[in-house]
């Protein structure tokens, strides 16, 4: 049994990668056409203060020197990352038309509930999924305070008819789905469900045929669970994650939603690394928080006041439209300090899930080198609800297709369909277009 | 026109409304070309509101809510914005009788086009829906909160749309699970069961939860599996059990299939018995018909109109009823988020105990349902003197000998003390629409213009500066009516919150919980006057009740029938439903909220669909 590396352990690690300098193609995976790539999204709501993205690179190679200090915990994975500048999101943004628009690079017509097409997890879901439980995942930490059940706030995702995916909240109802026996032991049911659909389908409206086949899609990413659960490879994987550091069993299902919210999302994002681990999702996405999260974020030390509140850093009366009329600040350097802090304690754990990824082995490699990860917001500063220059990076080898250790500073203005676009040729898809980009950002 | 007409419109006789309106002309659009469209214009237009493209339109009307969204604009007098220094913006009130008078043409056009009948198509159950359903089939109850996920909502705040309730793995995998443990509590292996696991009426059953008549071909398939499981060696219960997983798992339970099959695309056709039977108690009970609904069904006498009126004020006034005024009431006014997301302190706010939040939404509630119940006319709402209070609500409006409320159940007050009539001082309201340690007159204000008047305040524009510490000093009055008095006077606010803050600022007498008060949260004397935009000056919730009754009365009036009707169907309102709201908002106000209902329940939109 291998422990996950302690804090005093990270710190050596980050110490010895800095002293060594490797070469990047060192730090490239080796390719292995039989290893799928999956890719994750990870969104964080409210944006980072102005500046407190921005690494330190070199100019002429575009090498990533430092990453910002508050972006310290990610700084151990920083070979493995490639920082975009620059990129933004010209239809639309902001907490609630940038949340439901950050993945489809669509337009938010609210009363159509329409955001402008599938969104990139889906498209590579049921391009690359086939043959998964549930192939493209969709997990959200569940929202406290205004907006905690609106629509564009909690929905990433949207399938190919244009209709908002769900995200479960639930770690419990995660495991259930993925690693859960009971339903999938009975697939009389399920043949008997099928057969309902099967006979119904002929005699109803078209959009109750769409209606149908959505029902039907879900039959079969049960049935499919009958198979998942006996591969071979898939006993063989979830015992082996317990031995490798997992807080977890995979084999007992959580008992509930964990008190601590650092738990909850640590054991949601460990959930997300055990459904790409094995194959029974192939992408997946994670929303930190909703778009507008009003979560007190006292969870985070010295910090006072909702999360959203928080990002309006500017303003310290505590006597806004977006305050709680409790909680004001001293000044602004402090305002933005517990604002930091709070993108931090974000950063912590995606740093933690990087390393959940490097721990899983795959191949020559590890199931980061063949992932591609995406993290960021829809808002640059979140006090003045900025729209260019929105914090992202992406992790991750992409399966040989990322070249990380790197910053992409080539102007402002860059759609960020354009990494949409790329994220989809790194997962070895054949699209030559995502909205309205046509050319793919340079990972390689 | 006529050919845009759909030929089962002829059928249906709206025929007063479409006789006013048939004649309308449409004013010209000249003005809006001039003023407007320049900055309003292709994918780049502005707010990205393209005037062009509406105005090119074949039919103007089917651009209503966005025509709407300009005329809000207009009227508060942010658009069209200066063209220069000298400018002040606005319109002069010649182009301003010009452009309303264009957009009334819309108005017009949309009742006179309108009327097709939409179709929401077979949405699943959501929670709420699924959780009685099971209740009702099983005679067993399970905590489904616990089971299912919380609905997303759209639209103005309702959850049951078939846009947003989607199925998909984890739905399903839950919804599963859901059915398994309330069969396991409905079959224990030892004491009373509801179902007899020796002789289950299967026929009852599946008929309860397919919600129309079982054909021969399911019966024997249901019964066969029965058997082949007992044949296979299993127990009675457990062959049961799995029989009705399978049953309570197939997509003519979990969907409303009920009125799906025999679908001709594009051709609008009457709901059916059983449809209709569905849609009703939908409506009311939030979960499926009872047997006696199904027989009346079954045999079509429900289509008669005598018969639907006896069986609509039969479920009205069962106890199930009382899920209608939870839903209805907690999805249009916003109080369902009281106790959830609008939660104080339980340390500091020690009076706010979940249970008193719990007793202020159901009293919320059941003042809505007396209304529908009593056929109480559109006054009550706003002025009604009775309610539904508890002990340890008495205790917190500091009602008289509290301790003589029963504990726990409700008691009807007859007549409320005066600060507590109508739904405005409703602390499930006042508590919904503040800020956790303060009032906010904006949040208030906001939620009667939306909410209660259908006329929301556009958003904020994005220059609109915040209500931030230097306007608290700058302000020539204490506290927040001096603050806001000072955001209004800068000119991109003004124009809004002339609107939002007056209303707000009636109610100042209750504190951000509900508790009447005299002094506000900076020790200032309580001043509760306010006045609406046509200059009508008030005080206090009683003073605004008046007002909204006398000046607003016709927007209050639509927007109550837009919002039930809306509830009604479980689906968001296109422009051709103009037309019935139109007509329901009239029975509202010549009758009251029973008929309403009944105008809703007979209204075209109800009765038929067109299957897409």
């Amino acid at each position: 049994m291998k422990p996950l590396p302690n804090p005093s352990r990270r710190r050596f690690l980050r110490g010895a990668s800095a002293t060594l300098a490797l070469p990047y193609l060192e730090a490239l995976a080796p390719r292995d056409a039989a290893i799928p790539t999956r890719a994750i999204w990870l969104y964080f709501p409210n944006g980072v203060a102005e500046g407190s993205w921005k690494p330190r690179w070199n100019a002429r190679t575009g090498g990533l020197t430092a990453l910002h200090p508050t972006m310290d915990p990610l700084a151990r994975h920083r070979q493995h990352l490639v920082v975009p500048r620059g990129l933004y999101t010209p239809r639309g943004n902001g907490h609630g038309a940038g949340t439901a628009t950050w993945l489809t690079g669509g337009e938010w017509e609210h009363r159509e509930l329409d955001a402008g097409g599938a969104s990139v997890d889906q498209i590579a879901g049921e391009a690359l999924g086939g043959d998964c439980i549930v192939p493209a995942l969709t997990l959200s930490a569940r929202g406290e305070g205004h907006f905690s059940t609106d629509l564009p706030r909690n929905t990433l995702s949207w399938n190919r008819s244009g209709r908002p995916v769900f995200r479960e909240t639930d770690p419990r109802a995660v495991f259930q789905l993925l690693f859960g026996s009971e339903a999938s032991a009975d697939s009389s049911l399920l043949d008997s469900l099928r057969e309902q659909v099967a006979q119904l389908e002929g005699r109803v409206s078209a959009t109750d045929r769409a209606r149908l086949q959505e029902y039907l899609q879900a039959i079969r990413g049960l049935e499919r669970r009958v198979a998942f659960a006996q591969k071979e490879e898939t006993v063989r994987r979830l015992s082996r994650a317990t031995e490798l550091g997992f807080d977890f069993d995979p084999r007992v299902p959580p008992a509930a939603i964990p008190s601590d919210h650092g738990d909850y999302l640590d054991l949601m994002l460990d959930l997300v690394a055990l459904a790409l681990w094995p194959g029974a999702s192939r992408v997946a996405s994670m929303m930190l928080d909703h778009g507008q999260s009003n979560r007190y974020a006292t969870f985070v030390p010295g910090v006072q006041g909702t999360w959203h509140a928080v990002s309006h850093w500017r303003d310290t009366s505590g006597k806004t439209e977006d305050d709680d009329g409790v909680t004001s600040w001293k000044d602004r350097r402090t305002k933005r300090a517990m604002y930091d802090a709070i993108v931090t304690w974000h950063h912590a754990r995606v740093a933690r899930f990087l390393d959940r990824l490097a721990a899983l082995p795959e191949g020559g490699g590890t199931l980061l080198d063949h992932s591609v990860v995406v993290y960021g917001s829809s808002i640059s500063d979140g006090h003045e609800h900025g729209e260019s220059n929105l914090p992202l990076l992406v992790a991750g080898g992409g399966g040989g297709a990322i070249r990380g250790g790197r910053v992409l500073d080539q102007g402002d203005e860059i759609s960020m369909s354009r990494l949409h676009l790329a994220t989809l040729q790194v997962l070895g898809l054949p699209a030559g277009r995502f909205a309205e980009a046509d050319s793919p950002l340079d990972l390689a | 026109m006529e050919e845009r007409l759909h030929p089962s419109t002829a059928q249906h006789l709206i025929a007063p409304i479409a006789l006013l309106f048939a004649l309308a002309a449409l004013p010209p659009q000249d003005l809006v070309e001039d003023l407007c469209v320049d900055c309003h214009r292709g994918t780049g237009a502005e707010a990205g509101f393209d005037l062009q493209a509406l105005l090119g339109r074949e039919t103007l009307a089917s651009g209503l809510f966005d025509w709407r969204r300009a005329r809000a604009m207009v009227e508060s007098g942010a658009m069209p914005p200066p063209s220069g220094p000298e400018d002040p913006g606005g319109l002069d009130d010649g182009e301003r009788a010009e452009i309303l008078g264009f957009l009334d043409g819309i108005e017009s056009q949309a009742l006179e086009l309108g009327g097709h009948p939409g179709h929401e198509g077979a949405r699943r159950l959501t929670r709420a829906e699924l959780g009685n359903a099971l209740q009702e089939i099983l005679g067993s109850k399970v905590a489904i909160e616990d089971l299912m996920p919380e609905e997303l909502v759209a639209n103005n705040g309702f959850e049951a749309s078939p846009d947003t309730l989607l199925v998909h793995p984890t739905w399903l995998a839950r919804a599963a699970a859901a059915v398994r443990l309330t069969l396991d509590a409905a079959l224990p292996n030892e004491g009373p069961t509801s179902i007899d696991p020796l002789d289950p009426d299967l026929g009852a059953l599946i008929r309860s939860a397919f919600r129309r008549p079982v054909t021969d071909d399911e019966l024997a398939r249901y019964r066969g599996a029965l058997t082949d499981r007992r044949m296979a060696g299993a127990s009675p219960r457990e062959s049961l059990r799995a029989t009705l997983v399978q049953i309570l798992a197939s997509p003519h339970f979990l969907l409303r299939l009920e009125d799906s099959t025999a679908a001709t695309d594009g051709e609008a056709r009457p709901v059916s018995a059983h449809g209709l039977a569905s849609r009703l108690s939908f409506l009311v009970w939030v979960g499926p018909p009872d047997a006696e609904l199904l027989d009346l069904a079954d045999s079509g006498r429900l289509l008669d109109p005598a018969v639907l009126d006896a069986q609509l004020a039969r479920l009205l006034a069962d106890p199930r009823a009382l899920r209608f005024g939870r839903s209805f009431a907690g999805q249009w006014l916003g109080t369902r988020s009281l106790g959830t997301r609008v939660k104080p302190d339980p340390i500091d706010v020690a009076f706010m105990t979940d249970s008193v939040m719990a007793d202020m939404r159901d009293e919320v509630a059941r003042f809505l349902l007396e209304l529908f119940r009593a056929d109480l006319p559109l006054d009550e709402l706003l002025l009604g003197e009775f309610s539904y209070v508890t002990r340890e609500l008495a205790e917190f409006y500091g009602l008289e000998d509290p301790a003589t409320f029963p504990a726990g159940a409700p008691t009807r007050v007859a007549a409320m003390p005066a600060q507590r009539r109508g739904l405005l001082t409703k602390a499930g309201v006042l508590a919904t629409t503040a800020y956790p340690d303060r009032t906010s007159p904006v949040l208030r204000g906001a939620w009667i213009l939306d909410d209660l008047l259908g006329t929301p305040p556009p958003p904020p524009p994005p220059d609109a500066g915040e209500l931030d510490e230097e306007l608290f000093e700058e302000a020539e009055e204490p506290g927040l009516r001096g603050a806001l008095a000072a955001h209004r006077r800068q000119p991109s606010c003004a124009s809004c919150h002339a609107r939002i803050d007056p209303l707000g600022f009636a109610l100042e007498g209750y504190d951000q919980f509900g508790r009447a008060r005299t002094h506000d949260w900076d020790g200032e004397p309580v001043d509760a006057r306010g006045e609406l935009p046509d200059g009508t000056s008030f005080a206090g919730p009683d003073g605004l009740a008046a007002a909204l009754l006398r000046n607003r009365r016709s927007d209050l009036a639509r927007e109550i029938a837009r919002r039930f009707l809306r509830y009604s169907l479980g689906r968001p309102l296109a422009w051709q439903d103009e037309r019935a709201v139109v007509e329901l908002s009239q029975a509202l106000r010549d009758g009251g909220f029973g008929a309403l209902l009944r105008a809703t329940v007979a209204s075209r939109p109800f009765r038929w669909i067109e299957p897409r």
